[in-house]
């Protein structure tokens, strides 16, 4: 969908409070977004869904605030990445991430791939992980990243160094070396 | 790079579902409005200005009257239950 279609839906939104307008944009929004939260809770796809519920009701009741300078997508992701940032930031969170990291660790046996990348994103710091998965599984550019988590572009890139060193050595300790 | 495409699976549905009601939005905004305009109206057809100059006048020569206590009150009540409403107001929607 181009950035001019999204800015008209959007214009539908705010003005007449056209929720058609808004179901489309969320029909064409909710993987990106769904995938963004999936990365961050490294899968649990009940909280993710319910974050990512929590990021289109904001986007809704805040829909006057976006202008089309970025792309919708860019701005959406700006919402999620705030509503994750709530989320880690009460104690509920903690347990619950704390919970899964343990649970993961103890199924490692019967996982695949997507398990041990699970693992291995489950080693990095917050926002070593939000980096990475940002451009390896959602593919943004460096400056887009540092635009949505408005961090500086060099703090992104020293992020994205230590946490593929951190995904490196630990997926060659586990079989993965090319060699 | 291939991205992993979500399924939808009723997800558009439960967001819709769960949206704020414009309509009610919408009749809040236009209620506001209206009782702001009806008080400017008001204010100008009824000189209100001349009101409020000669309320002063009269404060500052002699004692207020029982009426005069009495719309005063009146009008703070009034101010304070729209401040308070608003920020309720305010307040709901920063929770969404």
């Amino acid at each position: 969908m181009g950035r001019l279609n999204d800015l008209s839906l959007a214009t539908q939104v705010a003005v007449f409070h056209n929720k058609r307008a808004f179901d489309q944009l969320v029909r064409e929004y909710q993987s990106p977004v769904r995938r963004f939260f999936l990365s961050q809770t490294m899968g649990n796809e009940s909280l993710s869904d319910d974050l990512a519920q929590d990021t289109f009701v904001k986007a809704y009741t805040h829909i006057g605030q976006y202008h089309g300078t970025a792309s919708f997508l860019t701005w959406l992701t700006r919402i999620a990445y705030n509503v994750w940032y709530d989320y880690t930031r009460s104690e509920r969170a903690h347990l619950d991430v704390a919970e899964q990291m343990a649970d993961r660790a103890g199924r490692t046996a019967d996982g695949g791939t997507m398990m041990d990348i699970y693992n291995a994103l489950a080693l990095l710091r917050d926002d070593e992980r939000l980096c990475i998965t940002m451009q390896l599984i959602d593919g943004y550019a460096i400056d887009e990243i540092a635009q949505i988590t408005q961090k500086p572009v060099n703090t992104v890139k020293s992020l994205l160094k230590r946490g593929k060193e951190k995904l490196a050595n630990y997926l060659r300790q586990n079989g993965y070396d090319r060699s | 790079m291939q991205q992993m495409q979500v399924a939808d699976d009723g997800f558009t549905e439960r967001v819709m579902s769960r949206l704020p009601d414009g309509r009610a939005l919408r009749l809040s905004r236009l209620w506001t409005a209206l009782c702001l305009t009806v008080a400017v109206v008001l204010f100008v057809l009824l000189r209100g200005w001349e009101m409020i100059g000669y309320g002063l006048l009269m404060l500052t020569n002699c004692p207020p009257t029982q009426g005069q206590v009495l719309l005063t009150a009146v009008s703070f009540v009034v101010i304070g239950y729209l401040m308070v409403s608003d920020f309720l107001w305010r307040e709901r929607l920063r929770a969404l």
